[in-house]
């Protein structure tokens, strides 16, 4: 078996993409589930209603 | 009478090695309880398809045997790994990380392992093979399925057996990976954890944004993150109750049972018993051990700016083994501290690691595919 070291230097593109891409669908998740938390949540007379 | 021992002629040493290894399986689910549910039916498929001229498999000139059959209905189009999805999804509450959604940057770093693991394969490896290997690292049983399959890798078999094994010694890999990385100070930083209300409205709406999110981003993971979320949205929904509990319980089972086995077409002798076998045990491990350290690693880095310390323990839970990671990273803050209680912050980057596991396997469907 014999270490294809073209191949691993063409992989670290490919890390660094996945990489940043991640993050970048992570960050995006992240600001959508805070919006949506300040959208939807109960203001304080609500939550006085409620009880 | 010679019909009787005829095929003994048959039976060949590595077919005895495969009974072997499908003993150890079924001896580790049952004695040690590591994964039962799969490892059982894996070891066991293994002893039923390693008999000379087993009629379980397709044998040349005769009709097609069943697990031949159901790999072909159920494992080759991928739909058990994407229906055991569904069930997982159901199973899931994203609560904890609604409540505090930047843990989700930990399921994010905890995904390096699969990107380092896929440059250290690529030395031996095609890129195909070396993709499906590296996704052992999203200690994820489906999404290694799913995408070792769409690549067509003949070590299918070993790789879902590294997947699901690592996933079992989750409590034996990751502690001293964690201990290896931290400090004993580190270990005992305290996280309070703020109970926030998470509205219904947001958690109905979470699976349907991430699925769009993700789908946009990496298409090819469509299928993958959009069963799982569908199983999610069933479960938050709050109208679908009865196929909510239908998915948790009798379809995942059902599947699991059906998938267990199935993986055996893949774990002939001639297939199996290979160089190449252990190495991609030890590539699986390697993949483990860099999720852990760069979960770790990350929250050390936010450490450096951040005034509210985070313990960096918690890194290490983004890995899509759920819940088992989350437990162990609590047992050893625990362990520290009697007063540390990190369970709540390790469930979160938990659940975020498994939407972050099938994005990396999604982007790497992108990348490679």
């Amino acid at each position: 078996m014999e270490l294809n070291i073209e191949r691993f230097l063409s992989t670290l593109p490919i890390m660094l993409k996945g990489m940043v891409g991640i993050f970048a669908v992570a960050a995006v998740l992240i600001l959508s589930a805070w919006v949506l938390s300040k959208v939807t949540a109960k203001k304080p007379e609500n939550r006085e209603n409620d009880q | 009478m010679e019909a009787l021992y005829a095929n003994f002629a048959n039976l060949t040493w590595q077919q005895v090695v495969m009974w072997c290894i499908g003993a150890v399986l079924i001896y580790l689910a049952i004695k040690k309880d590591m994964e039962p549910s799969l490892l059982l039916p894996i070891g066991f498929g293994a002893i039923l398809v390693n008999l000379p001229m087993s009629g379980a498999i397709t044998q040349p000139g005769e009709e097609a045997g069943i697990i031949d059959i159901l790999f072909n209905s159920g494992i080759a189009n991928e739909l058990f790994p994407l229906l055991l999805f569904v069930g997982i999804g159901a199973m899931i509450d994203f609560g904890p990380l609604l409540s505090n959604p930047k843990l989700m940057l930990f399921g994010a770093a905890a995904q390096f392992g699969i990107f380092f693991t896929l440059s250290v394969a690529s030395l031996f490896f095609d890129m195909e093979d070396a993709a499906s290997i590296a996704i052992i690292g999203a200690a994820d049983g489906p999404t290694s399925i799913f995408v070792a399959n769409y690549f067509g890798t003949k070590y299918l078999g070993s790789i879902i057996v590294a997947a699901y094994s690592y996933m079992a010694l989750v409590p034996i890999i990751q502690p001293p990976v964690v201990r290896l990385v931290t400090t004993k100070k580190e270990r005992m930083i305290r996280m309070p954890y703020e109970q926030k209300d998470v509205s219904k409205l947001t958690r109905i709406l979470f699976p349907i944004i991430t699925t769009v999110v993700t789908g946009l981003v990496a298409p090819r993971a469509v299928a993958l993150i959009g069963f799982l979320m569908f199983g999610n949205l069933i479960r938050e929904c709050g109208v679908l109750n009865s196929l909510s509990e239908t998915a948790q319980k009798v379809l995942a089972n059902l599947v699991t049972l059906l998938l267990g086995i199935t993986v055996a077409a893949k774990m002939q002798a001639e297939m199996f018993l290979r160089l190449e076998t252990l190495l991609i045990l030890g590539l699986g491990l390697v993949a483990f051990v860099f999720d852990t350290i760069g979960g770790v690693l990350f929250a050390k880095f936010l450490n450096l700016f951040s005034k509210k310390k985070i313990n960096p323990m918690i890194g290490a839970a983004g890995i899509s083994a759920f819940p088992m990671s989350a437990r162990v990273i609590h047992k050893m803050g625990l362990k520290e501290d009697k007063q540390n209680f990190l369970l709540m912050h390790t469930i979160g980057v938990n659940v975020s690691g498994q939407i972050c596991s099938v994005i990396a396997g999604g982007l790497i469907l992108n990348f490679l595919g």
